[in-house]
Parts: structure tokens; sequence; C-alpha cells
């Protein structure tokens, strides 16, 4: 069965590859040069979803004041690409199975003990993660253990990237289809509730988008970055707007610019694809908190000098 | 203002709220001890007590986003959910209870009351962005605004705007849910005159019009000019009955009366 899914990954990844390259094909030659390479288209259109989907995302994380969840989440992920490893799984289920149980495990805690959520987090994942630590040391080399833990995104595959796509398509179909949902949940929870909006529904459903976006993105930025990916793009786009449609929109646009752009440093300095795509996207947040028109550094310090002026 | 007149009529119940037994805790500390009262449909209700004296509480149970550890809570005599799912009840929240730094517009704000029908309309619109919604929404939604006199600001973020603006702009996102029921917590905290008449006349309509309104405040001269009833809260329910009688001096300074959940002085009379 796997082998058949990785047949028909190959041939839907060439279809989206031909597309994708008709468009880099435009592009000039030094450029696209990079692109000649099979491997580089594959880690090229990783980029540019992964990038979409944690951006989309990252503005609900960071809204929630959700950051700590989905570093947590993402630790939590490790037994199960240790343990679908071991059975000779997709990574992918592995993982998004062990997300899904600890951070709807960390609900429970937080409903019925007294333990409050940074606790809970503090605990589960860590232990979570140390599990996973332990196997992976006895079961694969210390580079696979690397590239789990930074992520390598020139070395994807085209099953493991079709996994990637779908679970893109389905947060973007989730945020899409329910738009008023999430907003309103962010928002007022208590609004929530009180128009009878069933709050625990959306919120496990955030949980679950959450993790899911964490697994598509392991093999890219890796399970120490991806919450990186996560929190940044929200966080520099809450800096440049008052307004949720466009924040999602450049949210998504810095995940896919950082994607890309990291993945150039990675191919040409031959880096960790996740931390140069971190670092560019890093870079753009401290741009943002700078010269953001609105929200920036450099407004408020020529707004107060402005001020001390006139007294 | 004047486009439909009583259109709470299917709200057919004599009495909108009615609480049996509830006692309520966070982490265990009861906050609410053994509540039982009724309100009338159709009536203006005035919840007095002191600071911390579970008044919000009180609100958010009926709002359906705390639950209590027991005790009966019915809506126009059904089930509560029930109603909210209908969009039946409306809640203003106390003004430090919400977050104002929240990317999103006046216009959207209010809009967000519309979305408990918005999710009953037929098949596919329910999935529709707000903006791309039923021409009626966004005209209950415009004349909601222009009613709290903010249409000019629709288009400005929660975050610019005044204290007393803010709260207009929470005036309106409960009106635009045409809810039978309207909690409001402290709704004229903050307020300069002008704005605290126009709440207070927004609401006077919207009673004439057969809605209940359920409002905590520490206001007691508007409490004595507008409510029908009094509650009067602090732990437990101390009494419930006309304004003249539950708003006189020795009523009052039962209500205010220390006990050992109330650890702040006891509620002074805001501007009044
Ligand atoms: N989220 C919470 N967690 C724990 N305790 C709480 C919480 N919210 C309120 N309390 C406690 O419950 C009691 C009642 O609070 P509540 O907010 O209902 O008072 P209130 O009557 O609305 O007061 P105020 O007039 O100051 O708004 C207080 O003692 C408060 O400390
Ligand atoms: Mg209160």
């Amino acid at each position: 069965m796997v082998e058949g899914f990785d047949a028909f990954s190959r041939n839907v990844v060439d279809v989206l590859l031909g597309g994708l390259m008709g468009v880099v094909g435009l592009l000039p030659e030094s450029i696209a040069e990079p692109f000649q390479y099979a491997f580089m288209q594959r880690a090229l259109l990783t980029a540019i979803v992964v990038g979409a989907t944690c951006g989309l995302l990252s503005c609900f994380i960071v809204l929630k004041r959700w950051s700590l969840l989905g570093d947590a989440i993402s630790h939590a992920v490790l037994p199960g690409v240790a343990i679908a490893y071991l059975v000779g799984w997709p990574f992918f289920i592995g993982a998004f199975i062990t997300g899904a149980l600890t951070s709807l495990g960390i609900g429970a805690i937080e409903r019925h003990t007294r333990l409050k959520a940074d606790a809970a987090m503090g605990v589960m994942f860590t232990a979570a993660f140390a599990i996973g630590v332990v196997i992976i040391s006895q079961i694969a080399s210390s580079t696979h253990l690397m590239h789990i833990l930074f992520g390598n995104v020139l070395g994807v595959q085209p099953a493991a990237l079709l996994l990637t796509i779908i679970a893109g398509l389905i947060a973007v179909a989730a945020v899409a289809l329910f738009y008023k949902e999430l907003l309103l949940y962010t928002f007022d929870p208590v609004q929530t509730r009180a128009l009878g909006f069933h709050s625990g529904r959306i919120h496990y459903g955030l949980i679950l988008l959450l993790t899911l976006t964490i697994v598509a993105s392991l093999e890219t930025v890796g399970i120490i970055l991806v919450v990186a990916m996560l929190a940044t793009p929200g966080a520099t786009a809450h800096l440049l707007t008052d307004r949720l449609p466009v924040m999602l929109a450049i949210a998504i646009g810095v995940g896919v610019f950082s994607a890309i752009i990291g993945l150039y440093l990675a191919y040409y300095f031959n880096l960790a694809s996740g931390g140069s795509i971190v670092v560019v996207a890093s870079t753009l947040f401290l741009l943002a908190l700078v010269f953001s028109p609105r929200h920036g550094l450099l407004r408020r310090w020529f707004r107060d000098a402005a001020i001390r002026r006139a007294h | 203002m004047a486009a439909n007149p009583a259109p709470y009529q299917s709200a057919q119940a004599d009495s909108a709220v009615s609480v049996s037994g509830l006692t309520a805790a966070y982490d265990g500390a009861p906050v609410l001890d053994n509540v039982s009262f009724e309100l009338g449909a159709g009536q203006w209700h005035t919840v007095i007590g002191p600071n911390g004296s579970g008044k919000t509480t009180l609100l958010t149970i009926l709002a359906g986003s705390l639950t209590p550890v027991r005790g009966d809570v019915k809506l126009f005599g059904g089930d509560p959910e029930a109603c909210r799912r209908r969009s039946e009840v409306a809640y203003m929240p106390q003004h430090e209870n919400l977050e104002w730094d929240f990317p999103i517009s006046v216009w959207d704000t209010v809009m967000t009351g519309r979305y408990g029908h918005m999710r009953r309309d037929a098949l596919w619109r329910r999935f529709l962005p707000a903006r791309l919604s039923a021409d009626r929404h966004r005209e209950i939604c415009a004349r909601a605004l222009a009613e709290v006199r903010m249409d000019h600001l629709a288009r400005r973020p929660i975050g610019q705007l005044s204290g007393g603006q803010k709260k207009r702009v929470l005036l309106a996102r409960m009106l635009t849910q045409e809810a039978p029921l309207v909690l409001l917590d402290e709704p004229l905290v903050g307020l300069d005159k002008d704005s605290r008449r126009l709440i207070l006349d927004v609401l006077r309509r919207q009673r004439e019009r057969g809605q209940t309104i359920v409002m905590v405040t520490h206001d007691l001269v508007n409490t004595m000019k507008y409510a029908d009833q009094v509650l009067l809260l602090n732990r437990s329910v101390i009494d419930i009955g006309p304004p003249a009688e539950m708003l006189r001096d020795d009523m009052l300074t039962r209500t205010a009366a220390p006990n050992w959940l109330t650890q702040t002085p006891a509620a002074d009379e805001e501007d009044a």
C-alpha cells in the first residue's frame, strides 16, 4: 500500500512541479539556475506550501497567544516520528497521532486537575520529547535525528511532499470555511458562547489544525524551529496592519518569502534549511519592528521626540 | 429606529430568566452561593452589588461561558443553550474583558453580532465571509451603527477608539443581534453624560419594543429612573423588587456588607 502511494504521489507531484517550473522558467536564468535539479524543485514547492500554511495559522497562534502550545506540540511529535520509523509507516502519520493525542490530553489535564496550562505543557511535552529522543537514539543515525530536529527541505521525497500539500489544503479549506468561527473565537470567546457556537469544537479544531501544520512542516524546518514559523510571520503581520484579512495575507507572504529565500541560502551556502528559513523570517520581523508605519519603533521614537519638543 | 416595532413578541414565556439553586465557583472557591430568582420578560432589570460580588460571574453563566457547579438556569422557560443557539441572548462584556489590540474594524466588530443569524443562512451562504453575506445583515449592521452614532468611524480599528466609543460599538454589536434578552455588564462606566444618555435611550427604546434587559451597574440614579426591577446581589440574592424599595439606604447597606469574598471596599456610586 505504501508503495502504491509512493508511485501515486510521484505522479501528482510531477504534475504540480510541471506547473511550478513553468512559472520558474519565466524568471531570469541566474535565479532559475538551481531549479534544474529535481530535488530543488521539490524543495521549492515544499517551502512554498509550508511557508503559506504556517503563515496562515501563525496569525491565530499569535492572536490567541498560543506560541508556547505550538512549541509544545512540535516536541510531542517526536515519539510519533520514532515509532512510525520503527514500524515502517510514513513518519507523518505517527507524528500526527502523538501530536494530536498529547495536545488533546493537555486540554483534559487543564480542565480536570488543578494544574495550569503551562505546567501541564511543561511536563507532558518534555516527557514525550524525551521518549522520542530515547527511541530515536536507538534506531537511527545521528544525521537522521539531526534532520528531524532541524529539518532538511533539500531531501524531501514525493510522498512526504504530497502529504504536506494535502495538509496545507486542509488548513486553507478549514480557515476559509470557518473563518467567522475562528475570528469570533480568537477575538471574543464569551461572545462565541453567547451566540451558541460550540467553542470546545472550535478550540480543539484549531489545536488539531495547528498539529497538522506542525507535522506538515517537520521535514522543512524541523521540530525545534517550527514554532518560529508559527509565531514570526503572524507577529510580523500584526505589526503591519489592523485588519485580520490583511494580516493573514501578509503573514502568508512573509512565510512564503522566508521559505524561498531561506531555501536559496541553504542551497548556496550549504546551510541547514530550517535555520536559514527562520533567520530570514526573523530578519523580516526585525525590519517590521523598526520600520512599521503604524506600530514600529522608529515611528514611536519620532512621535516621542516630537512630543518632547512640543513641551 | 421606527423600523420594526415590537419584534420581540416571539418570546412567549412570562419569565425571561429563571435561576434556582445556582452555585458557581472558580477553582473551588464559591463565588455565587445558592442563588435563585426570576426575571420577568419584557422588563428592565438592574443587578446591583459591590465589586467582586459575582455580578459578572452571573452574567457569564447566563451567556454560557461558565458552567455552574450546581443549580438550574432556564431562559424563556426553556433550555438556555437552545436559546443561545437561536441567537436570543446578547451579551455586552465589561470593558476590561475584551482584546482591544485585535486587528478588527468597528464595522467587522459590530458584524460579529450577526454571526449567529448567518449560521442559519441557507446552505453554502453560511460559509461566506461576513462581507459577502446577505444584504439584510449589512443593513442591520449599518442601522445599529447609526443608532449609536458611530457610523463615521466604521472603518477604524477598534483599538484606536476612546473608551466611550468602544462602549457604543459594543452596544451596536448587541443591537444587531436583535435578541429578546440582552445582558449588559456595566455599560455606563467611564462615560460622559451624553454617551450615558445615548446608551440609556437606546435601551429604553429596546425595552419598549419588548426586549428584556438585564444590566449590571453601580449607577443608582439611573437605576431609579429606568429599571422596573432591581436584584441586589452579594454572593447570594439579598433581595429583589422594585427600585423604590430596593434602593433604600438600609437595603444598600445590607448588600454592601462585606463578606469573606469581597476584599475590596464596597462599591462607590461611580459618578452617578
Ligand atoms: N477568572 C477568575 N478566576 C478566579 N476567580 C475569579 C475569576 N473571575 C472572578 N473571580 C472572583 O470571583 C469573584 C466575583 O467576581 P465577579 O467578576 O463576578 O465580580 P463583579 O461583581 O462583577 O465585580 P465588579 O463590580 O468589580 O465587576 C471575585 O472575588 C473574583 O475575585
Ligand atoms: Mg464585573
